[in-house]
């Protein structure tokens, strides 16, 4: 790595980036047309700031594109960025004119759009104040002003009169609550974005918009099985354009194959994904997702390991799956060693390495983890080398729970009888207004540190 | 004196032993005799020989007021009285004394026996005593406390055993438990004789319980029992409070050892049940914080942070509770704990990997060498904490640490043997549960609360959904029952 550019990732490891080292698989000129609107800027900026290969590349590209924007603080960052990364680069340098101009002629929109606003109000007339407030919401965005354009999109809701006016005010909202990272707020706009079956059309159109940020916004809560069904469930037949502002169809692919590889069983894989045709039609431009499903039903664990330890550095670049990708690849890896080790009673730890051992961690640390999370129930032979996987007993269960009830009967009745004599005998604490309990009966009474002899 | 002496075992009859009634009136018509007796002026000459004429076991009553005369006989030689107040306690006949509260009161206390005797078999003598007065051990009385502090305090634990180990369910001052049965009925429980009304027990205060299941847990936590410590404490931690900001300040210091015990016991921070009340609660929250987070850090490791945990604090702190000792067996079971979760992912391990694996809560540091924790390791076995043996290969391989799996599951025999002992404890409650019911039966508010149910029941309402009325009503009596 060079110097600018080895200082450049050194700063960004710092702020807890995640950089990946490797090339990526695909083609960043190719990658980027697969999306519109804001979030092309967005994910340049995240590759430039994670790829070592591509970083000056879709930095510079970053900043072509801020530059046919409005954004100018977007502007400032890139060069920034790119001043760091590559000084000696024609790009990397403030275009203070293009700047300054830039900010008076956005400074000016706005106040028109105001003015313009106020007199559309002045008049009642309620389309010209929706589309009043529609224009000045987009400008806010587009020059970066998020929360006054998610306030002025959301005005608009009162003087919606068609099914479309609605869903558009869904989308606004969706997509400003995506930049912003939102995830609480997209599902309840997304809601009311649902028109009851009166418009089969519009519903049908905006179906996978809805189900994709449904299933980004799960994503970034954290609750992989149900965005993995949302993913699942978005309709192939509908043109991307309506989704990519904020994912494109490979992502839907990806997002939804890794989720559910994470978080379904086989036969549920089979059924919901690999037989599942609306998102077959997803799944063709990434047939190596496809492959890895397949390799998993089949139980051909380490194959399906191995495809996706292939693509981990591509979709450490994705700007929404980045965040999750090693507690994905985590819970698959192990939902693998799992499935491995169901028909077996005993594996050699050799075995398991040769199948899924990874250079950075030995196996048998790795299943440590693992049973002590109960994800896996085993027992290691660290003499042998062996893993010893233990068939649940359902005899000893109700043998232990028939005595944890019996058991714990015997301590409630105790319990009850001797709380119904402490109240008949009236030996409840009752609180003294004055000096609260703590000085009435604690006294300087003080037991118990005597040496503990007996054993 | 022999005119006396027919006198003194003129009861019991043969005869009247099976009639309650008949037995009663001689019982009482035989104390007015004695409480006479013992005011004469040759009482007291006559009372040496007369007691060798007596038999404790049949002649209880008679023997008791014979004893009393002796203790306060300065001549009687001390060698002699302590052997006949020893074979009186271990061998008295509960029915008759029954009728002569005060006396044995005053037998106990007067001068103490703790005083005459050496600490631990004075302790063992009242312990008897008690347990033959009252073989469930359910009633306290004021007796259990004063013989719990003393056996604390001079650290005779082994002989309170056996009736700290009971467990507590009757309390003096029960509203509604004069028993409307005789004193001569066999199946009167003891909470229907031990009571203050019959001067078997001073009242006692809120403060007293408290301190007595403090004591019992104190004394669990010297015989290293700690499950019995843990639960004696938790007693004392959810003890019923109708204060909703406030706790006493001996649960607070229950709830710091209750802590550290559970810490021993599973290896992990206890969860307040969900009796616990409201005030004490919010109290444990504040109090309890450092103790919880060193319960947080010896559950979850790293060790640093586990040592960290306990050394902010100043050993003085740790002192001012009295928990320093306690705290230093907890940094003891730091790693023993961790050896322990180990079996939960190995079958067998290597002591090396043992030793790599945990580390010693002293110095947050893997231990030196193998064979220090060889030596850990059989020490946990043969305390009993861990299942399993130390095994060294033949061949000269590293030696390592087999996990017995039996201990997981039950055989059949373990398994009912267990069940029938939890059963039989259950059944073992019926009288208890009798007796309270008995009480309750006798209270005129409970009566007035069951009628108005039956009443609701007949007119098809249910119990649910009862008038404000009701509710006032349902508060009072059945708090107990219905924070449980």
């Amino acid at each position: 790595m060079a110097g600018p550019l080895l200082e450049f990732f050194t700063q960004m490891d710092n702020q807890g980036g995640i950089i990946v080292k490797d090339g990526p698989k695909f083609d960043l000129d190719l990658y980027i047309q697969n999306y519109r609107g804001r979030t092309k800027f967005d994910r340049l900026l995240l590759i430039g700031r994670s790829s070592v290969k591509l970083c000056v590349d879709a930095l510079r590209a970053a900043l072509a594109e801020a530059k046919r924007g409005r954004d100018t603080q977007r502007y400032r960052d890139v060069v920034e960025y790119l001043r760091i990364a590559a000084p000696n680069d024609p790009d990397a340098v403030y275009d203070q004119k293009w700047l300054d101009k830039q900010e008076i002629a956005n400074h000016e929109e706005t106040q028109r759009l105001l003015a313009e606003l106020k007199g559309y109000k002045n008049n009642l007339i309620k389309e010209s104040i929706r589309m009043g407030n529609e224009d000045l919401a987009k400008h806010y965005e587009s020059i970066g002003d998020l929360n006054a354009a998610s306030e002025y999109y959301s005005k608009m809701r009162p003087d919606v009169s068609t099914a479309k006016h609605l869903i558009d005010v869904g989308k606004h909202l969706v997509r400003v609550a995506v930049q912003r990272r939102d995830w609480n707020m997209i599902p309840a706009h997304v809601a009311k974005m649902t028109l009851g079956g009166q418009y089969p059309d519009e519903e049908r159109n905006s179906q996978p918009f809805q189900k994709v940020a449904t299933g980004i916004a799960l994503l970034g809560q954290d609750k992989y099985y149900e965005a993995a069904l949302a993913f699942l469930e978005a309709d192939p037949s509908v043109s991307s354009k309506v989704y990519n502002e904020i994912a494109s169809k490979n992502d839907v692919a990806v997002y939804g194959g890794l989720l559910a590889l994470a978080t379904m069983d086989r036969r549920e894989l089979q059924a919901m994904v690999l037989e599942n045709q609306n998102f077959r039609a997803f799944l063709e431009p990434e047939p190596h997702i496809r492959r890895a499903v397949t390799m998993f039903v089949n139980g051909r664990y380490a194959a399906c390991i191995e495809i996706l330890e292939g693509y981990r550095g591509d979709y450490l670049l994705d700007i929404y799956l980045q965040r999750h990708v090693s507690k994905i690849y985590a819970r698959i890896r192990s939902k693998c060693v799992v499935q491995y080790l169901i028909p077996f009673s005993c594996v050699s730890l050799d075995t398991l390495e040769k199948a899924f051992g990874s250079p950075e961690r030995p196996i048998e640390e790795e299943l440590a983890g693992m049973i002590e999370e109960g994800v896996l129930e085993a027992r290691i032979d660290g003499i042998e080398s062996l893993v010893n996987t233990i068939k649940v007993d359902p005899r000893a269960q109700m043998q232990a729970s028939a005595l944890a009830s019996a058991e714990n009967y015997e301590r409630q009745a105790i319990e009850r009888l001797r709380r119904m004599a402490l109240a008949a005998a009236d030996l409840e604490l009752v609180g003294t207004r004055k000096m609260g309990l703590h000085h009435q009966l604690g006294g300087d009474l003080a037991f118990g540190d005597q040496e503990i002899l007996m054993g | 004196m022999e005119g006396t002496l027919a006198t003194l075992v003129a009861f019991p009859q043969a005869g009247i032993l099976g009639d309650n009634e008949e037995y009663h009136r001689a019982a009482q018509a035989h104390r007015i005799t004695l409480t006479k007796l013992s005011s004469s002026a040759r009482w007291a000459s006559e009372a040496p020989r007369l007691i060798e004429r007596l038999d404790p076991a049949t002649h209880s009553l008679s023997y008791l007021y014979v004893l009393q005369a002796l203790k306060s006989v300065n001549s009687y030689p001390l060698d002699d009285l302590l052997i006949k107040l020893t074979t009186f306690f271990t061998s008295f006949d509960a029915r008759q004394i029954r009728y002569a509260p005060k006396a044995f009161t005053k037998l106990l206390a007067q001068p103490r026996l703790q005083d005459l005797f050496p600490a631990s078999v004075a302790v063992e003598l009242i312990t008897t005593a008690l347990l033959q007065l009252d073989p469930t051990g359910s009633v306290l009385t004021s007796h259990h406390t004063d013989l719990v502090r003393f056996a604390y305090m001079t650290n005779s634990i082994e002989p309170v055993l056996p009736i700290i180990e009971k467990s507590i369910v009757f309390y003096p001052g029960m509203k509604g438990s004069i028993s409307t049965r005789l004193l001569s009925d066999p199946d009167l429980p003891p909470s229907g004789f031990m009571t203050v009304e019959n001067d078997f027990t001073k009242p006692l205060q809120i403060k007293d319980i408290l301190e007595h299941d403090l004591l019992r847990g104190l004394c669990f936590i010297q015989r290293r029992s700690w499950q019995q410590a843990f639960d004696a404490l938790e007693r004392v931690v959810t003890f019923p409070s109708r204060d909703s900001t406030n706790a006493s300040k001996i649960m607070v210091e229950a709830h710091r050892k209750w802590v550290l015990v559970g810490l021993l016991l599973n290896g992990r921070a206890p969860v307040l049940p969900p009796l616990t009340s409201i005030g004490p609660r919010k109290v444990y929250e504040v109090t309890g914080k450092p103790y919880y987070s060193l319960a947080q850090a010896f559950e979850k490791g790293p060790a640093e942070s586990f040592k960290a945990e306990y050394e902010v604090l100043p050993q003085t702190f740790w002192d001012e509770e009295k928990n320093f000792n306690l705290l230093k067996l907890v940094i003891e079971h730091y790693q023993k704990w961790q050896i322990l979760n180990l079996r939960h992912v190995y079958s067998k391990i290597s002591l090396e990997q043992i030793r790599t694996r945990t580390q010693s809560g002293q110095t947050a540091a893997p231990l030196g060498s193998a064979l220090e924790i060889e030596i850990l390791v059989k020490g946990m076995i043969e305390e009993g904490i861990l299942q399993g043996e130390v095994v060294h290969p033949e061949n000269g391989g590293p030696a390592y640490l087999v996990f017995s799996a039996a201990a997981d599951d039950l055989t059949e025999e373990e398994f009912s043997r267990r069940m029938v002992g939890t059963a039989q404890r259950i059944k073992a409650l019926g009288p208890v549960v009798k007796a309270t019911n008995e009480r309750l039966g006798s209270n005129k508010d409970y009566l007035k609360w069951l009628a108005q149910q039956k009443r609701r029941e007949q007119q098809g309402q249910g119990s649910q959904g009862g008038a404000g009325e009701d509710a006032v009503e349902d508060e009072d009596l059945m708090t107990g029952i219905v924070a449980g």
